[in-house]
């Protein structure tokens, strides 16, 4: 299966454009995501196979 | 055209996602899980602490030492512990060296997977649809993107990342660095080229 989530050799997606000078994060909303992700796996009250299998209903 | 009636509420300016984010971070501090103060730290932490400076060390120290660079190709996860701020690197870590006959360049085509613990968050474009999906497919199309242009001869080998298997390229050393220190010669090593997307910088860009 290829999709979204595996999409090693699909088409169509265009130029990679990198962004010079990128700063860490966009938004302070990204930052705080990223720390309570890894907050929360410290305990494992979050794990990857948690977050992997929450990032693949999305779509 | 629909008529436009919705009211902003005034004094905030905070995007829906912004919104989110808090009422989340609410419920959790609520539970229990989590303190604001802790998430402060790990913030700063990527902001400042953890970056491809870390691996531009351990480039630089291979790049110096043999021996270190013998080390670092047979078990990088173990190599790169003295540089590392924040403890054991979780993942397992492979070091993929360049040569004037392979060039390495690493993708996660699943997501995001990515040798944070020695060159910090991933780039937005290292998540993109365009290189996820590309580089396997046409790694010189990709490199053609950042500018870099091989040696037709040049084999380019391709890393695709797991949870649990990183990569880290060690670039070839650039001539005409003879005798430099390894603060020197950090300050050639870039994060794109510790990736595969680029090459380091110039001597000449640096002195």
């Amino acid at each position: 299966m290829d999709g979204v989530h595996d999409m090693g050799g699909m088409d169509g997606f265009g130029k990679v454009e990198p962004e010079p000078n990128e700063p860490v994060f966009h938004h302070p909303w990204e930052g705080r995501v990223l720390a309570m992700s890894r907050a929360l796996g410290v305990f494992r009250a979050w794990t990857i196979d948690t977050s992997r299998y929450a990032i693949e209903m999305m779509a | 055209m629909v008529e436009h009636k919705h009211d902003h509420e005034e004094g905030s300016n905070l995007s829906e996602m912004d919104l989110r984010v808090r009422a989340l971070e609410t419920i959790l501090v609520e539970k229990g899980y989590i303190e604001p103060a802790a998430l402060d730290r790990i913030v700063e932490l990527y902001e400042t602490k953890i970056g491809p400076h870390i691996g531009a060390q351990v480039i630089a120290k291979a790049w110096r030492e043999r021996e270190f660079r013998k080390a670092l190709l047979e078990d990088a996860s173990k190599a790169v512990n003295e540089f590392t701020q924040v403890g054991r690197v979780g993942e397992h870590l492979i070091a993929v060296e360049n040569t004037p006959e392979v060039h390495n360049i690493i993708v996660c085509t699943l997501c995001s997977c990515y040798p944070t613990d020695v060159l910090g968050l991933p780039p937005t474009w290292y998540k993109s649809f365009p290189y996820r999906s590309r580089l396997v497919k046409e790694p010189r199309a990709v490199l053609a993107d950042f500018g870099v242009e091989l040696p037709a001869a040049t084999t380019i080998r391709v890393w695709d990342s797991t949870a649990e298997t990183r990569y880290l390229v060690l670039p070839m050393r650039p001539a005409g660095t003879e005798g430099w220190s390894e603060a020197q010669l950090a300050k050639l090593i870039t994060r794109d080229c510790m990736i595969g997307a680029g090459l380091p910088r110039n001597p000449s860009e640096v002195q």
